[in-house]
This record gives structure tokens, C-alpha cells and sequence, in this order.
């Protein structure tokens, strides 16, 4: 129990460190209010992105300085707030609480809790708004992000400090690929790769999509090492706006203490609908799509703040999966072409694809990584080196074939392959693979251990051989889990493990 | 007539850092009633830019403190007003800027930052 002495004492402590100047104060006087916009004149000392008080305590950010008005964006609803009310000044730019404690919690892009557990008042305070990292402290992308999802660790890998979009039509599971890779992001026994810190920032979605989210992420245990960062579809275009500069404020502070991050923005179509409406109700001037001049800027300056520091600098690493949502599969569209350029990269989704079944329907053809190829671990690359090639024949000779003219053997042997590639490289959702799984299942499908097998099959086949070499041959798994390439050694063991597991399976 | 010009006409009704009633009488028939509204919100601006507002607990400020004041805000109208919640010291409004110089202020400060620290 602590003594009476002891709280005196803390008291006189902190009173020594109370400042009793004079206190200045800016003020200003409310001019009008509107759409959650409100125009004040006075506040002659305001700066850009302060953030100001209003007299019933409800709080705003200063967008616009004018010659004799300020115009602020409110937080909050601001039916209060009226004609000649009084709003300060608080001399601080717009900022972010930040620590340890808020790891596995919900919180608003001003960081007040929002699962019903106390706030976080202690912390490091971190501007929202930060010039991204220059050329000084970066290094190249040089380690892998795995998702766990085959086609996109093999195919389309991510580096730690990348940048990739994921970008489809709705429904196509675009959350579920950055959902599956914050669960694999699960802290592993005896891995060589740092842990990751997973940031889910929910932009302009229903309330009840992402409670799902957070279930979904609570029941796999990826809470433990996850923050979402939430301003749904109610809240306010301002709250919308600043939620992924929140986000990456937050991943700022753990990758100054040399941690990984990855932050999903999920999604930067709603980010960008509702910088318009605070855009408009500002009265900017409107461009294309009546998106403002500066929407380009509004998502380059905050992926740019995805990066992977150099070991001076602490060698931490933001990596950024921005989620960006088309109409009719149209990737040509503003904010679409906008993100493409600034990204590292896009995984498309297709919508052909996913009600043919193939899912993840991940269109490999308009998909790429621009940087991740050089995180890809040895084993993944020497596994999925021929894949990449399979497929892209495959494709050219299934239109081909559509024609139903005779082929020859070669073409034929060359399509079934293609049709069991295609099928091993499905997977279901919440259900992301470890890299030594993935290798195993793509070096057999590439070295022809599928052909034989009916293409129905072949997930069951999957599954079992996983199971098989997992509780009978656990040192192969021990031996792809290291990364490196499989040695000749290793890949004799393996064909004669598959061939034994073969005659089994054909039973 | 364009918000900048009655902006103007609203500079010019000053005589020696007084209203002048002579030259207000000769604008006001020229504007519409928005116009006039605007010119109004633009006297009231620049009235509330040459006047200090200084609040005090005491009716009866010492002359010492008054030359002091009017020597910090040449040029400027000075208004004291009694405000008994302040309990000592000053607190003085100078257009958009407030200084707090009062005991209220310091005990306000205290509360907030005792609070912030206890969390």
C-alpha cells in the first residue's frame, strides 16, 4: 500500500515541475459553421494543421489561413458550436499519444479508446502530419514480409519497407489477403525474422465490417501485436481524413525503436472520398472527378512514409498495404492510376477469377512487385522460379486451346500442368501457410509429382502431404523453415518422401 | 460594392482613432443592407483591434498600473472591467490575443495538469 508521505511527496514533485508563467492565448471568434467545417476570424497566430479548442471543449484542426477567417475541421459532430463562440489556439501541432500499451488495442485516429478500456494519456507524442524519411537513412527493401498466401509469396513477394497495393472491385477479398498476412505475421518460435507490429487502419467502412475484422483477429490471437486504428462511415470526413496519417504516426514511434511495422489503409478510395467533401465544403478548387488539386500529394506524402531504415538509423521498417477499391474492374480510374504510380507495386483482383472459383483471384498478369523480389528467401526462389513462366504459358495456350483445334502431347502435358499449378496455388481464407509448406507444395506441382493426380484432387492431396511430412519427416520442414536453398541432399529426400506419400495417397 | 471596398470605406471612418459620425453618415445611405451588414461586422472588427479590454477583480486599479498599461498600448482605448472570478491579477484582451495574468488562470492550469498527470 502505498504511504501517505509517498503521495505528498509525488504531488510536491510534479508541482516542481508546473510552470507558472503568464499564459498567452490565441483566440478567435466563430464566424459559421457549417457541414463540419467552421470559419473563425481572429486567431491571427494559428499555423497550418494546428489543432484549436472551442469554448464547450469540443476540438478541430486549422485547414485553410486566410486574410481575415481560418477555416478548422471539427472532430467531432459541432451541432454546439455557435455563432460567436469563442475557439483557442493550442499551440501544437496535430498529434498522437503513443506506447507500448497500445498494442492490441481499438482506437480513434486521435487516439481515444474505442473498446470500451481506458485511454492511453502517457506516451510519446507523435505529429501526424511528418516529412517521410530521406535517401540518408533508407537502404534498399533486403527482407521478406511473408503473407502466407502461396501465390503472393511466391509470385508477387513483399518486402519489408514495400509498398503494395491491393486493388479490385468489392467483395473480392482484398481485406482477406491483409487480414491473412496480419495473421501470419504471428510471432514464431526460433524464426530468424524480426516480429512484426501489425496497424489495421479502417477507413470510412461499416461499423460492423470492422467489428468483424477485430473478432476475426482476436479469435486467431493476432490482437496480441495488432492496433486498429478505426474512423468508420459515421464518423466525420475529419476523423476519416486523418485516420492513416494516425496509423503511420503510431508505426513511426515503433520503428524508431527499430521494430517492423506493417499498416494495412484499408481503403484509400473512402480516404480520398472524404478529403474531397472536407475539400469542397472548404470551397477549393475542384479538379478532376472534383477531387482537389493536391489528391495526388494527400497519398504520396503518406506512403512515402513507408520505409526501411538503414542500421544506423535503427534499421526499423514501415510496410504499407494500401487497399484500393474499383468499379467494374476499372484500374484506370484516378485514384487507381494515382496509387499504381505510387506504389512498389499492385496484387489485382479480378472478379472473372473469383467466380470461376480461383481464390485468391489474384490476376498474376497485372500484378507485380516492383522491390520484393529481392526479399524472396532462396528457398521460395528456387521453388518458384519456373512457376512464374508455367503460368504465363499456361494462360497463352488455355486461350489457345479454346479454339479446339488438335494439340500435341507437349501442349497438352504443358495445359495439365497449368490446370494443377492453378489449383495448388488456391487457398482458403484465414488460413495463411508457413514458407516451408509453401515451398514443399510448390516444388511438387513444378517438378511434375501433381501430373498424375486428378486436378480434384489436388487440394486434398495438399493438405495430407503437408500433414504427412509434418508428423513423419519433421526435419525437412525445419530445414525450409531456415530459408535457404534446398540442398541436393534435401530435394533427394524430398522426391523420395512424395513418392512414398504418393502410393499411399493413390491407396 | 466588393467586401475589400467596404473593407476600405470602414478604414477611413476613423478620425484620430474615433468613430466619425460626419463620415459614417455619408457612407451608409450608399450601401445595400448586406453591404451595411459587412460594414458593420468590419467596424466592429477594427473597434475591437484599438480597444484593450483589461479585467480586474478590484474596481479601483492604482495609478502606477494604469500608465503602465497605457504605455504597453499607445494609440489604444483601454477598458476596464470588474470581474471578481479572477481573485488577483489581470487578465488582458488585446484583439485575438488574451494574457493571463491572474490567480484563476494559474489554479485553472494547475487543476489541468494535475489531472493530465493522475490519469
Amino acid at each position: 500500500m502505498i504511504k501517505n508521505e509517498d503521495i505528498i511527496k509525488e504531488l510536491e514533485k510534479n508541482l516542481m515541475t508546473f510552470s507558472q508563467d503568464a499564459r498567452t492565448k490565441n483566440v478567435g471568434v466563430v464566424e459559421k459553421n457549417s457541414d463540419g467545417v467552421v470559419i473563425a476570424s481572429g486567431l491571427s497566430q494559428a499555423f497550418m494543421g494546428e489543432e484549436v479548442e472551442f469554448e464547450n471543449g469540443e476540438k478541430g484542426v486549422i485547414l485553410n489561413l486566410d486574410e481575415d477567417y481560418v477555416s478548422i475541421i471539427l472532430f467531432g459532430g459541432g451541432e454546439k458550436i455557435t455563432e460567436t463562440d469563442k475557439v483557442k489556439t493550442s499551440g501544437k501541432i496535430l498529434s498522437i499519444t503513443v506506447s507500448e500499451k497500445l498494442i492490441g488495442r481499438v482506437v480513434s485516429p486521435l487516439g481515444d479508446p474505442l473498446d470500451g478500456k481506458p485511454g492511453i494519456r502517457i506516451g510519446k507524442s507523435m505529429p501526424l502530419e511528418k516529412i517521410a524519411a530521406g535517401v540518408i537513412e533508407r537502404e534498399p527493401v533486403n527482407t521478406p514480409l511473408k503473407t502466407g498466401v502461396k501465390l503472393i509469396d511466391a509470385i508477387i513477394p513483399i518486402g519489408r519497407g514495400q509498398r503494395e497495393l491491393i486493388i479490385g472491385d468489392r467483395g473480392l477479398g482484398k481485406t482477406a489477403i491483409a487480414i491473412d498476412t496480419i495473421i501470419n505475421q504471428k510471432p514464431e518460435k526460433n524464426s530468424r525474422l524480426k516480429p512484426v507490429i501489425c496497424i489495421y487502419v479502417a477507413i470510412g467502412q461499416k461499423q460492423s465490417t470492422v467489428a468483424q475484422v477485430i473478432e476475426k483477429l482476436k479469435e486467431v490471437g493476432a490482437m496480441d501485436y495488432t492496433i486498429v486504428v478505426c474512423a468508420t462511415a459515421a464518423d466525420p470526413a475529419a476523423l476519416q481524413y486523418l485516420a492513416p496519417y494516425a496509423g503511420v504516426a503510431i508505426a513511426e514511434y515503433f520503428m524508431d525503436k527499430g521494430e517492423d511495422i506493417l499498416v494495412v489503409y484499408d481503403d484509400l478510395t473512402k480516404h480520398a472520398w472524404a478529403y474531397r467533401q472536407i475539400s469542397l465544403v472548404l470551397r477549393r478548387p475542384a479538379g478532376r472527378e472534383a477531387y482537389p488539386g493536391d489528391i495526388f500529394y494527400l497519398h504520396s506524402r503518406l506512403l512515402e512514409r513507408a520505409v526501411k531504415l538503414n542500421k544506423e538509423f535503427g534499421g526499423g521498417s514501415i510496410t504499407a498495404l494500401p487497399i484500393v477499391e474499383t468499379q467494374a474492374n476499372d484500374i484506370s480510374a484516378y485514384i487507381p492510376t494515382n496509387i499504381i504510380s505510387i506504389t512498389d507495386g499492385q496484387i489485382y483482383l479480378q472478379s472473372d477469377l473469383f467466380n470461376a472459383g480461383i481464390r485468391p483471384a489474384i490476376n498474376i498478369g497485372n500484378s507485380v512487385s516492383r522491390v520484393g523480389g529481392a526479399a524472396q528467401t532462396p528457398a521460395i526462389k528456387s521453388a518458384a522460379g519456373k512457376m512464374r513462366l508455367e503460368l504465363a504459358q499456361y494462360r497463352e495456350l488455355a486461350v489457345f486451346a479454346q479454339f479446339g483445334s488438335e494439340l500435341d502431347q507437349a501442349t497438352l502435358s504443358q495445359l495439365e500442368r497449368g490446370k494443377r499449378v492453378t489449383e495448388i496455388l488456391k487457398q482458403p481464407q484465414y488460413q495463411p501457410l508457413p514458407e516451408s509448406l509453401q515451398v514443399l507444395s510448390i516444388w511438387a506441382v513444378t517438378n511434375g509429382f501433381l501430373d498424375d493426380i486428378g486436378v480434384e484432387s489436388i487440394g486434398k492431396f495438399e493438405s495430407e502431404y503437408h500433414n504427412f511430412i509434418k508428423s513423419n519427416h519433421p526435419e525437412i520442414i525445419k530445414n525450409l523453415s531456415l530459408g535457404e536453398k534446398p540442398t541436393e541432399d534435401t530435394i533427394k529426400k524430398m522426391r523420395v518422401i512424395t513418392e512414398e506419400f504418393k502410393k499411399i495417397f493413390s491407396k | 460594392m466588393k467586401t475589400l471596398e467596404i473593407k476600405k470605406l470602414a478604414e477611413k471612418s476613423f478620425t484620430n482613432e474615433n468613430l466619425d459620425i460626419k463620415k459614417i453618415k455619408k457612407i451608409t445611405p450608399l450601401l445595400g443592407r448586406k453591404q451595411l451588414k459587412v460594414y458593420i461586422k468590419f467596424l466592429k472588427k477594427l473597434e475591437n483591434i484599438r480597444t484593450v479590454w483589461v479585467f480586474t477583480p478590484i474596481n479601483n486599479i492604482e495609478k502606477e498600473i494604469i500608465d503602465k498599461l497605457k504605455s504597453m498600448f499607445p494609440r489604444k482605448r483601454i477598458e476596464y472591467i470588474t470581474d471578481s472570478s479572477l481573485i488577483a491579477g489581470l487578465r488582458i484582451i488585446d484583439n485575438d490575443m488574451v494574457y493571463e495574468l491572474n490567480l484563476k488562470d494559474s489554479l485553472d492550469g494547475l487543476i489541468t495538469y494535475l489531472k493530465r498527470s493522475y490519469d
